[in-house]
């Protein structure tokens, strides 16, 4: 039983790190996990805090595991607005600023979300996981129109 | 085409300082003639965070480069900084290199493989200098080498003792470097402007 729900789990870490185009690089003793999808129909503000929440709550993680944060980094950008989260331990901070794009007359489809966690001394699949949870808690984010 | 590279630890301020440094040299631009700056983002990993920031505030980013400057230029960043000469002929290139990069390797493979000389300005994260210093020496101390310009940073988050002891610490590393405080999220000084602009 134990085995076969290891086996599901696996599977499906697997799926969704093609769904959320997860890359793991290694180099001069960090590890930098990143990856990037585009929601659409949800609402801007709530995936903001979500990652806001998830910065800062990996940090306190890493820095009790006896890791080191690099630097956990994100950009969201819409239509309208775009930010960019960023800790590189204590603090999150956000700086928004409108959208290029917006100002350009171009039309951006949903949320288009990259995130990049560079730790030292943490496991890679543990930091893996980590991401994977983020994006499923974006993605379970109820959308616009149901709410 | 004067060539920068901007070194300097993970989350620094690196991408904060170049878009501050950017906008400046393009302001400069004198007469009809403007100033045109290219920008080449190195990041860890295939996914990039910076190039959006910079895309967001309205640069052109071109996404020639794939693969890891940080010990030795590669080919595609070769051909890719030889493709920005001949094609765009920029009056500068500003290149950020990634947190755990060796700013002065990089300086050392663009002469030794294109005979072009660069400048490397490294920046220090005063916050988070005593924390990573031991734990990371070899890769801080490093970032360090050949450095001209060092910008101690966030100096808005940090007490005026420490930050003199940031200052000696680093007085200790790198001799020679001309050291400044700086704060990356504020408006820098025009004569440190002045003096990354004119050497
Ligand atoms: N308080 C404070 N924050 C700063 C300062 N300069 C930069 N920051 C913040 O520090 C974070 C990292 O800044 P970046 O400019 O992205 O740093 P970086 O060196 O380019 O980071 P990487 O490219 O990931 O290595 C961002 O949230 C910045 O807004 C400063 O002087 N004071
Ligand atoms: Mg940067």
């Amino acid at each position: 039983m134990a085995e076969n729900r290891i086996k599901i789990r696996k599977s499906t870490q697997l799926s969704k790190r093609k769904d959320y185009q997860i890359e793991t690089t290694l180099h001069q003793g960090a590890v930098a996990i990143a990856g990037e999808t585009v929601f659409t129909g949800k609402p801007f503000n709530p995936l903001q805090t979500i990652i806001q929440e998830e910065f800062a709550a990996i940090s306190r993680w890493i820095v009790a595991s006896g890791g080191i944060v690099g630097h956990l980094k994100s950009f969201l950008s819409a239509a309208e607005q775009q930010v960019m989260i960023s800790s590189t331990g204590e603090q999150v901070t956000c700086r928004t600023s409108p959208s290029a794009l917006f100002s350009q007359g171009k039309r951006s489809e949903g949320i288009q979300i990259s995130i990049a966690l560079i730790v030292f001394n943490i496991p890679q699949m543990d930091l893996e996981e980590r991401l994977i949870d983020i994006f499923d808690r974006l993605n379970q984010e109820e959308s616009e129109e149901s709410q | 085409m004067k060539i920068l590279i901007l070194g300097g630890f993970l989350g620094s301020g690196k991408t904060s300082v170049l878009l501050q440094l950017a906008q400046y040299l393009v302001q400069q631009s004198s007469g009809s003639s403007q100033t045109r700056v290219a920008i080449i983002e190195n990041e860890i990993g295939q996914i990039g965070i910076d190039d959006k920031v910079l895309r967001g505030n309205g640069y052109e980013v071109r996404e020639i480069f794939s693969g890891c400057v940080c010990c030795s230029l590669n080919s595609d960043l070769i051909s890719g900084i030889q493709e920005i000469k001949s094609t765009v002929d920029p009056d500068w290139l500003i290149i950020e290199a990634t947190g755990v990069a060796f700013p002065d390797k990089i300086a050392e493979s663009l002469f030794t493989n294109l005979g072009l000389a660069a400048r490397v300005v490294t920046i220090v994260d005063a916050s988070r200098w005593q924390r990573i210093r031991i734990p990371l020496a070899n890769l801080i101390e490093g970032q360090l080498n050949d450095a001209e310009l060092i910008l101690i940073n966030k100096t808005d988050l940090v007490a005026d003792l420490e930050l003199m002891a940031v200052e000696a610490d680093l007085r200790n590393l790198n001799s020679d470097a001309v050291i400044y405080q700086i704060s990356g999220i504020k408006p820098m000084d025009e004569g440190l402007l002045k003096e990354i602009q004119h050497g």
